[in-house]
């Protein structure tokens, strides 16, 4: 070919040449705790309705694991459960900048691409490494234009760089990389629609785009022809899904291999939107101090302007959630759940809090005014000022979220909201340390990738 | 938010009421007949694709075995796997149906798919072609709404809308109510995929799109069918599909509202007499004619055809590429080409379409002398039309029209034509005749059957 180079031909040769070995230690850590968090939810979610109708559906019977769960599926089935139970409580993890769930995309996809391959840990590691880094890479290139254009950023984000990841465990050729990434262009796919009656598509997205990306890595295999310009061509993933911006490609291509964007991944402390946590924290920290909730007459926030049409409005639909899901993008909601219960884990967003009176009246005293400085979505901030009967007004600020680059979450931390989880699906809180264990022996690319041996443990 | 979920019912609802109260008795003879007749021309199609590239490529890509037939191949896939490889086998030589007026593919989405989930759930043959007709008129009708839109985001309208299609023709087999299957729209709304890029360098995604769309319409029902909560205003809503997939259209959705049970969208359904681009054929007629007549290729000067201004970024341009086609499957869409070779061969079927038909000089050399003049009163897309205007050598001029596409709406391809053109298709695939007769007789008393199983005397 004596045409130029193509944006995924550059991905491609990058991704047939790194060596497993090459990862770098934030990259191998960062991956290691997303395999930890994701795992986790995915436990926590399996008996949930959403879990139970994605389990029933995706009956199909294979040999691929599905975390937690006794039975094993096909597949593409083991990865759509695994995927939708992982985002399904919006608890997984995030990116700053754009925000794509990797976690739940690339984790499903890899284990169950390593079963059918019988791959070794260390094509999984470098598979996992490769999918999250595309997919923030492709994050930071999309901003806000593939939200904006109406579609999920998970989903169509998620399809690309899970398709990498697979192809990469796989071994596959610089020309079989570029027909996946050219294929999986076409299966790239999710309308945002859910946010009109919390219907729980957005929860399947991740699940669907896992299940897709497996698809087309076999079909690059096979040698079925993609669009080699899927990212930049005038028909390309961008001009379709992300029409409002002038792509950079510099920030998918540069450096590759050098710097890696994934490891500055963020982990959700509680399991709600993500812009909405800095906000938690406020509240968490409001009520810890020991105000007088009964005295709080107003609470007002200052918010960036991107987040009002999901988080805020409309206003009083937000005060008063329909569901325990709809509840995760109030954040009046989520607000009055911190400063009763100085949480906002699993246990607050059930059906029984989302009728708790107490919790819809504090809830309705939440209002915002938009800070047009806010730095929003370069950093997601947190603010909450409450004015009591007194007339006296008490503020706390979040200056960034938290488990994200600037603050992240430990190891520990990640432990802890494991055990929390795998509590809440009313299993023991000792699998923790297996997964934990699988986490790291899968990153240190040591021996074959072995699911089977985790459930056991999940299932003692 | 205005809509009152008790009483106001969503456009997914009104439409899927219609579909769920459908049975075999209530569908007029005409619109059973054009649903047969679409049976057959994709079973035929199927069989013709049978040993090329990109069907053993997706038959090697699925890994899941299972009891579902796809037409032609040995091996036995699990439902979506036969959706899948069947969809892509009816679409690859872009030789089946289309629709007049809002050009798109319909039965390459639906019958696939309700056929698989006939065969894995055992439905009697009535259910199945009450499934098709379903299917075909629920992408006939959403294509209507928002024509063209699609194309301009940069969407392939087969992938998106068939999603929806290949949902409601499962959900309806199934016997889905109407809940159910508005939730199963929503959800394949979803994984409705499919951008353009394979224009620029003629990869096959084009290809993949039908039957991508076929398997996740059948996933969605699925999906619906277990009880997963999909969102009911998936057509309408700010985030739904229209918005998302056709954002310079207003969508017009009395084409889902209006006239159903009484005006059958799906009985316009045209057949494709030739194995390219839909608007070509009025000119192949054309050329055809004079190949008859006898006119002296090499007494041609020039040809120039008035053509619609629609075709020429797809059908025309860049015409130095269109008259020298580089695959035979990309001078499926040079008009030149196709007009050239139906000169000479008198036809314009499979076997004029190979690559090494493309390096045949003579036909090349006719090809060069064709150009167009835009004729801005063309009725494209509203009525396809042919003509050509030769200048001989001896200074006399030859005229040639076709007032519209034989095959479509004013000119149909009778029973025979279609038996013909499937007899035709059944010998390009190498199957012997009386395999062809076998599954020309099990397409056409289908409704009668009490179950689909004769597809498996279909494999290999």
């Amino acid at each position: 070919m004596s045409e130029p180079r193509s944006v995924s031909d550059t991905l491609a040769e990058w991704i047939a040449s790194l060596d497993p070995a090459d990862l770098t230690d934030g990259a191998r850590a960062a991956a290691a705790g997303t395999i930890l968090d994701t795992i986790g939810l995915i436990v926590a979610a399996l008996d949930t309705d959403y879990g139970q109708a994605v389990r029933r559906a995706f009956a199909d019977p294979g040999d691929a694991t599905v975390f937690g769960l006794g039975e094993a599926r096909a597949t593409g089935a083991a990865a759509v459960i695994n995927g939708t139970c992982g985002h399904g409580e919006d608890f997984d993890n995030t990116f700053e900048g754009c925000p794509v769930h990797s976690g739940v995309v690339v984790v499903p996809a890899l284990a169950a691409a390593g079963e059918e391959f019988g791959l070794a840990n260390a094509q999984v590691a470098k598979g996992i490494a490769v999918g999250m880094e595309v997919m923030c890479r492709l994050g930071l290139v999309a901003g806000k234009s593939v939200h904006s254009a109406g579609f999920h950023p998970t989903a169509i984000l998620g399809t690309m760089g899970a398709a990498a990841g697979v192809a990469a465990a796989m071994g596959q050729s610089p020309a079989q990389i570029r027909d996946t990434l050219g294929v999986a262009g076409s299966m790239a796919s999710g309308i945002i629609e859910y946010l009109a009656d919390g219907s729980w598509t957005k929860r399947m997205h991740a699940g669907w785009s896992a299940h897709s990306a497996i698809r087309a890595a076999k079909m690059g295999a096979a040698g079925f022809s993609g669009p080699r310009t899927v990212f930049e061509g005038t028909h390309g993933l961008f001009s379709a899904f992300g029409p409002s911006i002038e792509p950079e490609f510099g920030l998918l291509t540069r450096d590759l291999g050098k710097r890696w964007e994934m490891a500055a991944i963020a982990y959700k402390p509680y399991a709600c939107g993500t812009m909405t946590q800095p906000y938690i924290d406020c509240a968490v920290r409001l009520a810890r101090s020991g105000i007088d909730i009964a005295a709080i007459e107003e609470i007002t926030c200052e918010v960036g302007e991107g987040t009002v049409h999901r988080l805020w409005e409309p206003l009083s639909e937000k005060r008063r959630p329909t569901t325990p899901y709809s509840a995760k993008f109030s954040t009046p909601y989520c607000i009055a759940v911190a400063l009763l219960f100085e949480d906002a884990g699993l246990a607050e967003f059930i059906e029984a809090r989302v009728r708790d009176p107490r919790v819809l009246e504090l809830a309705g005293k939440v209002g915002y005014v938009v800070d047009p400085d806010n730095e929003y979505p370069a950093n997601y901030t947190g603010h909450v000022g409450l004015r009591m009967s007194d007339g006296s007004v008490i503020e706390e600020r979040q200056p960034c979220m938290r488990g994200g680059a600037r603050e992240p979450l430990s190891r520990d931390d990640l432990k802890s909201k494991c055990a929390a989880n795998l509590a809440f699906a009313g299993r023991s809180r000792s699998g923790v340390a297996a997964i934990d264990a699988f986490a790291d022996r899968v990153m240190a690319g040591e021996g074959p990738f072995d699911a089977k041996s985790l459930n056991r443990q999940l299932a003692a | 938010m205005t809509r009152n979920p008790a009483r106001d019912l969503t456009i997914s609802q009104k439409f899927c009421a219609f579909l769920a109260g459908l049975d075999i008795g209530s569908i007029p003879a005409a619109a059973r007949e054009v649903a047969i007749r679409d049976l057959v021309d994709m079973a035929g199609l199927c069989v013709s694709a049978r040993r090329e590239d990109y069907v053993r490529q997706i038959v090697a890509a699925w890994d899941s075995d299972g009891p579902c037939t796809a037409i032609g191949q040995e091996r036995a896939l699990d439902a979506a796997g036969a959706a899948t490889v069947n969809g892509v086998a009816t679409h690859g030589e872009d030789f089946d149906d289309t629709l007049e007026g809002a050009p798109i593919r319909v039965g390459a989405m639906v019958i696939p798919s309700v056929l698989a989930a006939s065969e894995r759930f055992g439905l009697p043959g009535s259910r199945a072609l009450t499934g098709i007709v379903a299917g075909l008129e629920a992408v006939c009708r959403l294509n209507r709404v928002a024509p063209g839109h699609m194309h301009r985001a940069g969407f392939h309208p087969v992938g998106i809308i068939g999603a929806l299609g290949s949902a409601a023709g499962v959900g309806t087999a199934l016997g889905l109510d109407r809940d159910r299957l508005a939730m199963a729209l929503g959800i394949a709304s979803s994984m409705a995929s499919g951008i353009l890029e394979y224009l620029t360098d003629g990869a096959w995604t084009k290809r993949l799109h039908p039957g991508w769309a076929a398997q996740s319409g059948l996933k969605a029902a699925l999906i619906a069918r277990a009880g997963f909560f999909g969102p009911l205003t998936a057509l309408e809503g700010h985030h739904g599909l229209y918005r998302s997939f056709a954002p310079t259209g207003a969508p017009d959705f009395s084409y889902l509202t209006d006239g159903l049970g009484e005006e059958w969208h799906m009985e316009k359904i045209a057949f494709k007499p030739y194995a390219c681009g839909t608007m070509i054929h009025p000119y192949i007629d054309c050329m055809i004619e004079l190949g008859r007549e006898g006119v002296d290729a090499e007494a041609i000067g020039s040809i120039v055809c008035e053509t619609g201004e629609g075709l020429v970024h797809r059908l025309w341009e860049p015409l130095a590429d269109k008259h020298a086609p580089p695959s035979g499957y990309a001078a499926k869409f040079s008009m030149p080409f196709c007009m050239a070779v139906g000169f000479f061969d008198g036809d314009a079927g499979l076997a004029q379409f190979t690559d090494a038909r493309t390096r045949d000089e003579t036909v090349l050399r006719l090809a060069r002398k064709i150009s167009y003049v835009i004729d801005p009163e063309n009725e494209y897309p509203m009525n396809y039309t042919g003509h050509v205007r030769l200048e001989m050598a001896d200074g006399s001029v030859i005229e040639r029209r076709r007032p519209h596409l034989r095959g479509g709406a004013r000119e149909p391809l009778t029973r025979e034509h279609i038996a013909a053109k499937f007899r035709a298709n059944v010998a390009h695939g190498g199957w012997e005749p009386e395999r062809g007769e076998a599954l020309l007789a099990f397409c056409q008393t289908l409704g009668d059957a009490d179950d689909v199983s004769g597809l498996a005397t279909c494999r290999g």
